[in-house]
């Protein structure tokens, strides 16, 4: 295998940026496969000025803010990743294509754009506390420091006094906390005047801490800036505040260990004595192309990695299971707010993280709930929803907009029955993953109970619930546990804390696919730190000796 | 069709609304009305009542 780089790496996501950055780090030499699709329509067309000022003077704001002929959710098609503004839109390209799902019951979104799902991150950044990422079988002392690292490597911004910072944040290296927009200081003041009473029904609120800059942050050639909270964050990346895996990818693009190969599908893997072979497919011309490494890392996201290890290892019809948070999302007045202005300088992303677990806390499941402040999304989705005309559901819009409050509501998962996937093969040679996701019925009422629990804790905030939204499972984005951590080396289609598949010689899993349970936290933070903790492996096993020959 | 899908707008006019909001020519139509709690109490009821009377009319023309 002459010419063969030291780590093949599948996927630009979140965790494959990070295991190519600990890879390059550890000295070994990176080749990176990827679909790699980008944005090339809108980046440059819009202008780095507030939401409030584009709107006012841009003859050309159509273009991004609706999309050219319309986007999917215009249109009135309410696919998965329909929410997705214009210009993010390329995160989904492709997907119906390469990567089909064949399911009535789980609409996942999948990407095969340049820094995969990440490229439309929200940014929220919360650790997995210790007993959460004992159940997913990760080693919680050994995962410290590469968190640190991670937040380091991308920044986040937070509060270390806050209620939640025990839950959420237990990173020493933080920037200096966002500004908060008007809607979010008022419910968080609401919150501090009633604190006792919340403290006592289980819940705690405090500023997000998210991957967005509120100071300069430099290293190497990577150079980006803080927010400007113009509320633009879902349709630019400008000044690059908000972090998104491909600035990694830029910045390691001038190491000479590192090869990025993108207009590539990863479609299997075998494994020689030498090394592991990666049979892609140009996704331009059709043709076959084989990757050659000593080792291979999978970070295609844990469906898709679950797709290329099924295709490769597994008899047909085989099983795997799935990790899918289930999603609410309530619309709600907050009475603070109705009638009074808001200040236009605002980021977009999540303004407040709320933590509800059982009175007492300890070591049981938290719910999580992140408060968004509905602004820069445009009122026409809005009176989409409405029942009445729309003349009449804009005025509604229009005197709702400053209270109105999106917040979404993880639950956690843990596998069960009814939820997995398997990979088909048709007639005609092509394979499709089928997936089933199907929640328990005890499942079912416990999401019911919380969810009521939410609707009560809104209520004590003056948050006055006007709707709440159960899109189908796999709306949330959060997927994992496919080929989960198993003890037994000797069970197929699972791996080692390693993060070794097993059955394998050098083949690992650095995104949620090895994880065994899902809390209700955005798993991005934790797929990061892990793949570094799996890469600073990967490059042990490399650098050790071969074995000596018996003789 | 179920009732609450029958009573939301259609399509065409969900688009119609999305290119005046981004026609900067209609930006002060789109702007949030903040006069006070009160008002936006009484606004709120006065709206609902307006959108009782009209809606059954509304949902009675043909669509799509």
């Amino acid at each position: 295998m002459d010419g063969r780089v030291d780590l093949v790496i599948v996927g630009s996501g979140p965790s494959s940026a990070q295991a190519a950055k600990a890879a390059l780090g550890h000295g070994l030499s990176v080749a990176m496969v990827d679909a790699g699709y980008e944005d090339t329509k809108f980046a440059l067309s819009i202008p780095d000025r507030p939401f409030d000022e584009l709107r006012r003077t841009d003859p050309d704001q159509r273009r991004y803010f609706l999309g050219d002929g319309g986007s999917d959710e215009q249109r009135g098609e309410k696919k998965v990743g329909s929410q997705l503004t214009p210009p993010r839109q390329f995160i989904k390209r492709g997907v119906d294509r390469y990567l089909p799902i064949a399911s009535s019951t789980f609409f996942p979104l999948q990407s095969l754009a340049l820094g995969g799902l990440g490229a439309g991150w929200g940014a929220g950044t919360l650790t997995f506390e210790d007993f959460e990422l004992a159940e997913a079988g990760l080693p919680a002392r050994q995962l410290e420091p590469y968190y640190r690292e991670v937040a380091d490597d991308i920044g986040i911004s937070g509060s270390r006094d806050a209620d939640t910072a025990a839950m959420v944040l237990s990173l020493p290296v933080v920037q200096e906390p966002l500004e908060l927009d008007s809607n979010a200081e008022s419910i968080l003041d609401t919150y501090r005047r009633r604190r006792d009473r919340l403290h006592s029904r289980g819940f705690s609120l405090g500023p997000s801490p998210a991957a967005i800059l509120s100071a300069r942050l430099s290293h190497g050639s990577s150079d980006r800036l803080p927010n400007s909270y113009h509320d633009m964050d879902f349709y630019s990346d400008h000044r690059k505040s908000v972090y998104r895996p491909r600035f990694t990818i830029e910045e390691l693009q001038s190491h000479p260990g590192f090869q990025y190969r993108p207009g590539l599908l990863a479609l299997r893997f075998n494994e020689a004595q030498e090394g592991v072979r990666l049979q892609c497919e140009d996704i331009a011309t059709g043709s076959p192309v084989t990757i050659e490494g000593r080792a291979l890392a999978l970070g295609a996201g844990a469906i898709n990695s679950a797709r290329i290890v099924l295709s490769s290892v597994a008899p047909i019809g085989a099983r795997v299971p799935l990790l899918c948070n289930s999603y609410n999302y309530t619309a709600c007045l907050n009475l603070g707010m109705l009638g009074r202005p808001a200040a236009d300088r605002r980021h977009s992303m999540s303004q407040l993280t709320g933590v509800l677990t059982e009175p007492g806390g300890g070591e049981a499941d938290r719910t999580i709930l992140s408060f968004y402040s509905y602004r820069s999304l445009m009122l026409f989705r809005l009176v989409r929803e409405m029942p009445m005309p729309p003349f009449l559901g804009l005025e509604f819009a229009r005197v709702m907009q400053t209270a109105l409050t999106i917040v979404g509501t993880h639950h956690v998962d843990r596998h069960g029955p009814g939820k997995w996937l398997q990979l088909h093969r048709t007639g005609d040679g092509r394979e499709v993953l089928a997936g089933h996701y199907e929640p328990s019925a005890v499942e079912r009422a416990q999401s019911r109970r919380t969810l009521r629990r939410v609707l009560r804790t809104l209520w004590a905030l003056r948050c006055l619930p006007v709707d709440v939204l159960s899109p189908a499972p796999g709306s949330s984005i959060h997927y994992a546990g496919t080929l989960p951590i198993h003890d037994d080396p000797s069970v197929p289609l699972r791996c080692a804390r390693s993060g070794k598949l097993n059955g394998t010689r050098r083949v690992y899993l650095v995104d949620s696919a090895s994880w065994a349970f899902l809390p209700a936290k955005g798993p991005t933070l934790t797929m990061m730190a892990n793949a570094r903790r799996v890469i600073a492996g990967v490059a042990g096993e490399l650098r050790a000796p071969p074995p000596r020959p018996m003789c | 069709m179920g009732l609450m899908a029958r009573l939301r707008p259609t399509e065409r006019e969900v688009y119609e609304l999305a290119c005046r909001e981004t026609d900067p020519r209609y930006y002060s139509r789109f702007t949030p009305i903040t006069r006070g709690f009160w008002f936006a109490i009484l606004a709120l009821v006065l709206l609902g009542l307006v959108t009782v009377v009209c809606t059954p009319f509304w949902a009675l023309r043909v669509r799509r």
